[in-house]
């Protein structure tokens, strides 16, 4: 089985799932679970291509009203394809077939311009990422949601108006006016979104199509827009979640349907698909969810590391007598701003010991990032100081913590941004051993081979820019560079956010394994609870600057005393396994 | 527009803004003078004998002397360069060598004519510009490649070689529009028409590429789904995004208009700054010089700061930074 | 970053194979470089006629077999001229590039790395540069140093100059602040090294780019200067001489105007199409 996994991320065998492939023969043909004639949505068949062979193959599903169905998969699976399919916004170059397409009972199938216009807005509403760029930043979110009005009714200005003042509040705006006079960019993350639902349901369309509406905002905002897409199902909309966050369709999804390859691999209720999977490639995709799987067990299908011998002990976790290596005490920083000055980290202190994780976990702006960067002896704490195995670090030049550098490592959320793009993986590995001096040709080619080893990648790819490699693959040459001064000690910041959750499974169980491997001690920064509960032995929980509870991982998940750690938590989709 | 900032706010701001750009405005005066009165006196030659046309005018002692006097030439440097800041600050920009004239009230007359050629031809390079990027945006891809051609092309053709085929061909073959300047509305069209062309190429090419980045951006996607046409797209969307760059873009080619008004005002045998300065650097003439670089600096800058304020009102994005 | 990061994935970008390939414009303008180049290096083996040698019976005559481009007011063969003018012209445009690179190169880096003093300074002098656009500081240096060609090749390196200047302050300060560096000052990497592994590398690369660019507009500005009578005087087969020469002929011999003219048309759009063509390139 695991071979075949393999196979398939080398892009061996595109098509990801074999349909009728021993075990999981029976489900390549999922039985619709709404029959036919009170469905809202029927797709039967449907296929979308780009001239070179289809992205999405022989799809289907059907939506009843007052129901949501999940879309889920990771990226490239093609569930974004389908919806767009379905809204007739596929693309000119897409071929689109299907052997049924309808919509209350109406053919979407073969529709010309007009029609599918007919269509838009009206019938289906479509709600996409990130609204900051799904909102026309020169325009006011009031005309923005005014525009399906005034193209699909009579209504005079007066009342579009009354109307559109009315989405806003429905979306639970706190002053309308005001927000219907302001751009996309003068909007928080939350209330651009609610914006573009407000837009999106203005014709009270029965059927919702919302593409990962809220993949970029932060758990407490991500809970809200998930509460109003929840209450716009309640009172009877059909609504087709795509996402690649399993938390968050347990959380409102009734039907899930699992992507792969363009396919739909398995579907079925949520409680059902997601608790007791019976493919294999979505039981693959739950065991990589690090939330619920306790600290030090593996996500991933299996390890990419070669090193075939058991995995040592994890270094004594149960004392807290351990060695301190990274020592932050009252630190604050301050940046100025047109509006005075801004307190970016107010009087964090926290203690790294050896071997240890120090999860630091947080939503946008909560002063994680200033943190790390002091930590580093990137920036200068205004108060407070670091120290780093006991000696200052924090308050010295930077001429003298040249000398120590070697001792702390640093892992991005952006790993392209964080290599010079003219020099290869050899040329990035061999700067980062040789600390500036030339090495010969034959230790260079030798500590590039061991170092891509020890991450799992293979020497192949030494020749290639950072540019042409995957974004696991970068992330791990990124981890490679960071250990190539063996370092005692890792800020990694965010370090698999931006990546699939499988493959972002492997670079956590890579990061768990190097740890066991040299002792290493991580300061590990995440918005992302279950990450950080999964990677972490203590965790300290900040917001707006602050260090608002920390204490041993088990203690906050479980019993968290300060009530932002219990709203956070709370707010946090978690994915409830039986 | 509801913004959280109050009106004395808001005033505040537009004053320190407009503060910032009159002092700025001023330093560039002050730094163009400065420049040219100790640029000029670094190079070899004697000033009094280029007001008495040159070397080769072989003037009498008595001749230069009073020259020098005349012009305060025989004062010490120092006193002479305060002297001359001292009078632009009063607007007096001395008298013009070759002319004998003073250089306030020659580019008095010679500034209108000017900026009616330039703003004409922004005008006009703006709706070229704009109808090849809508043209293109709306016909695919066959007429993106021929608008970026044009554009290329438009952008790398000379002022004075287009001035000559368009004069070769609208006034000596068809004869419809005069080759050179009568004063009258028709023989404006030649001269607007060779400084729009090559500048729309400029614009041209940043415009279509906004508006393309627009019309297959995330928004235009949500309008379409919102049941918004194509030309709905283009004229709520697009244009305006395509509308930007060119604003912002518009402080300079105005720049590039006065610049390239030396070869077309030459040409076509126009009034105006251009060909004034033309003149005045042909016989070194420093005082109509300097007049001429402070006034184009000065509309320059005003011009800047205008295109500054348009972009601002234009793109809420800007506004904050 | 994350919406950064999420939203590239789902609208890739053209892939290396569409960003590599070469497009019908950038053939067209790679065969009008080299034919200039061979012009440039060999001139004699192109044009059939001596540029300058004069053939008064010969005057005024029209495009023909004999003479391609037909000939001028003292019976010299355009086309020759045009030819042999060829090196001159695109000379006194690349010298003047890179004059211009220099002192942006200069100046850039000055501002980019020097700290905030030299930054405001270099700042300030590029605002007064600026207000002086195109041909305006061109003049004004010629005003100052006298007419010829190697003030009007100068002239035009100065009014180029603080374009280039800009564009590579902003390239060093936007390297300067990126992932890469912080990169390197974590793996202990000093000032100097930073400086001259990453940071200069970085920035510099898009110099050849806009020199590439800006060569084109850099002849049409020295033919400008001709034109107006500062730079190569008339009987030079320099292609905006023969156009100020043919000026005066314009009613009757429009040849002598518009194959030199062509010329510098081709010129500047092969420099803008290969510049371009650089840029998607090396675009990161």
């Amino acid at each position: 089985m695991g071979v075949f996994w393999r196979k398939n991320d080398d892009g061996g065998h595109p098509q990801g799932v074999r349909p009728g492939a021993g075990d999981d023969g029976a489900l390549s043909e999922p039985p619709a679970i709404t029959s036919g004639h009170n469905a809202l949505l029927r797709v039967d068949g449907l296929t979308v291509g780009f001239g070179a062979g289809p992205v999405v193959k022989d799809v289907s599903f059907s939506i009843a009203a007052g129901q949501c169905l999940a879309l889920v998969g990771e990226s490239g699976s093609g569930k974004s394809v389908t919806a767009r399919a379905l809204m007739g916004l596929a693309g000119e170059s897409a071929h689109v077939s299907a052997d049924a397409m309808a919509l209350g009972g109406r053919s979407l199938k073969d529709l010309n311009p007009r029609q599918w216009r007919g269509v838009r807005g009206k019938d289906i509403g479509f709600v996409l990422q990130d609204a900051l760029v799904s909102l026309d930043p020169l325009r006011t979110v009031g005309r923005e949601i005014d525009d399906a009005l005034r193209l699909r009714t009579n209504l005079s200005r007066n009342d579009r108006q009354a109307r559109v003042l009315e989405l806003l509040r429905d979306v639970g705006m706190d002053d309308p006016v005001l927000r219907a006079g302001q751009r996309s960019g003068e909007l928080s993350g939350g209330l651009r979104q609610r914006a573009l639902i407000a837009s999106a349901i203005a014709l009270n369309p029965p059927l919702l199509i919302a593409d990962e509406p809220t993949t970029a905002l932060d758990a407490t905002i991500q809970a809200q827009v998930l509460e109003l897409l929840e209450s716009l199902r309640g009172a009877g909309t059909g609504l087709l979640l795509i996402s690649h966050d399993l938390a968050v369709v347990s959380r409102i999804a009734q039907q899930v349907a699992v992507m792969n390859g363009g396919r739909i691999v398995e579907q079925g209720p949520t409680a059902s698909v997601l608790g007791d999977p019976q493919h294999d490639y979505t039981k693959r995709l739950l065991q990589a969810v690090p939330s619920g799987h306790p600290r030090g067990t593996r996500l991933s299908a299996e390890s990419l590391h070669v090193h075939d011998r058991a995995d040592p002990p994890r270094a004594d976790s149960g004392g807290s007598d351990a060695e301190p290596v990274l020592e932050a005490t009252n630190l604050s920083k301050r940046f100025p701003t047109s509006n005075g000055p801004f307190t970016a980290v107010d009087d964090v202190s926290f203690t790294l010991s050896a071997g240890r994780t120090l999860g630091l976990v947080g939503e946008s702006g909560s002063g994680k990032t200033t943190v790390a960067r002091m930590a580093l002896g990137l920036a200068v704490p205004d108060a407070g100081d670091v120290r780093l195995f006991g000696e200052p670090w924090s308050g010295i030049s930077e001429k003298e913590r040249r000398r120590r550098r070697p001792l702390i490592g640093a892992v991005y959320q952006d790993p392209l941004s964080s290599f010079d793009p003219r020099m290869t993986v050899e040329q990035i590995l061999t700067d980062a051993v040789s600390r500036g001096r030339t090495v010969r040709a034959g230790a260079r080619r030798a500590e590039t081979a061991r170092l891509l080893d020890m991450v799992g990648l293979p020497v192949t790819i030494a020749a290639r820019g950072p540019r042409n490699l995957s974004g696991g693959q970068r992330q791990r040459v990124a981890i490679a560079r960071a250990l190539a001064p063996e370092p005692r000690i890792v800020v990694c910041d965010e370090p698999a956010s931006s990546l699939d959750v499988s493959i972002q499974a492997q670079v956590l169980d890579l990061l768990d394994e190097l740890q066991r491997e040299f002792g290493l001690s991580y300061l590990f920064i995440s918005h992302d609870l279950g990450v950080v509960r999964h990677m972490s032995d203590h965790v300290a929980v900040m917001q707006r600057g602050r260090i608002v509870e920390q204490a041993n991982s088990e203690q906050i998940f479980t019993a968290p005393e300060h009530p932002y750690t219990q709203h956070l938590l709370e707010a946090s989709p978690r994915l409830e396994t039986s | 527009m509801t913004r959280p900032a109050g009106i004395g706010g808001r005033l505040a701001a537009a004053a320190r803004w407009l503060l910032a750009k009159a002092l700025g405005a001023a330093f560039v005066l002050w730094a163009v003078t400065t420049l040219i009165f100790f640029g000029i006196r670094m190079i070899p030659g004697d000033p009094a004998e280029a007001i008495l046309g040159g070397p080769g005018s072989q003037a009498s002692a008595e001749a230069l002397a009073q020259v020098r006097a005349e012009y305060g030439l025989d004062q010490p440097l120092v006193v002479q360069y305060f002297a001359q800041l001292g009078r632009l600050v009063q607007g007096d920009l001395g008298n013009s060598y070759s002319l004998r004239m003073p250089v306030s009230s020659l580019l008095g007359e010679q500034l209108p004519a000017t900026l009616t050629l330039a703003l004409l031809s922004l005008v006009l390079a703006w709706v070229v510009a704009l109808g090849l990027a809508t043209w293109s945006t709306l016909s695919g891809r066959s007429a993106s490649l021929v608008s970026s051609g044009l554009e290329i092309v438009g952008a790398a053709v000379p002022h004075f070689w287009l001035a000559s085929v368009l004069i070769l061909l609208f006034s000596i073959n068809l004869g419809w529009l005069p080759p050179v300047n009568t004063g009258s509305a028709e023989g404006l069209i030649l001269p607007v028409v060779t400084l729009a062309l090559p500048l729309a190429g400029f614009l041209g090419q940043v415009m279509r590429e906004s508006m393309l980045t627009a019309t297959t951006s995330p928004f235009a996607l949500s309008a379409r789904a919102r049941s918004e046409t194509e030309g709905g797209v283009l004229f709520r969307h697009s244009l305006r995004h395509a509308a930007i760059p060119g604003i912002a873009l518009s402080g300079w080619a105005f720049g590039s208009l006065i610049s390239g008004a030396v070869v077309v005002e030459t040409i076509f045998a126009r009034p105006g700054l251009g060909r004034t300065l033309l003149n005045a650097v042909t016989l070194r003439d420093i005082p109509l010089v300097t007049g001429v670089a402070l006034v184009s600096a000065l509309a320059y800058v005003l011009v800047m700061a205008l295109s500054d304020l348009a972009e601002r009102i234009a793109d809420p994005r800007v506004r904050g930074s | 970053m994350t919406i950064m990061a999420n939203f590239r994935r789902r609208v890739p970008g053209p892939s290396a194979h569409t960003r590599l390939k070469v497009t019908v414009p950038e053939m067209l303008a790679g065969v009008v470089v080299l034919s200039l180049l061979a012009a440039v290096a060999f001139p004699a083996l192109l044009a059939p006629y001596n540029p300058l040698a004069i053939n008064p019976p010969d005057a005024f005559q029209g495009p023909s077999l004999e003479h391609w481009f037909g000939t001028d007011e003292s019976g010299r063969d355009i086309y020759s001229r045009v030819i042999f003018g060829a090196r001159p012209s695109l000379l006194i445009g690349a010298a003047a590039t890179a004059i211009g690179v220099g002192l942006a190169l200069a100046l850039g880096s000055l501002a980019g790395l020097g700290g905030r003093v030299l930054d405001f300074g270099v700042g300030r002098l590029l605002e007064v540069l600026f207000a002086l656009p195109g041909l305006l500081l061109a003049l004004v240096f010629i005003a100052i140093a006298g007419p010829g060609v190697v003030t009007s090749t100068v002239a035009v390196g100065l009014s180029t100059a603080p374009g280039y200047a800009r564009i590579i302050r902003g390239q060093i300060i936007q390297v300067r602040g990126s992932g890469m560096v912080e990169a390197a000052v974590v793996l202990g990497r000093g000032r100097a090294q930073v400086v001259r592994r990453h940071l200069l590398p970085n920035a510099l690369s898009p110099v050849f780019v806009i020199a590439t660019l800006g060569l084109g507009q850099a002849v049409v500005w020295a033919a400008s200067l001709s034109f107006l009578g500062l730079g190569e005087p008339p009987p030079a087969a320099e292609w905006g001489a023969m156009l100020a020469a043919g000026r005066t002929y314009l009613t009757t011999a429009w040849w002598m105007t518009f194959f030199p003219g062509l010329f510098i048309v081709f010129t500047a759009a092969a420099s803008t199409v290969l510049g371009r063509g650089l840029q998607r390139r090396t675009v990161r």
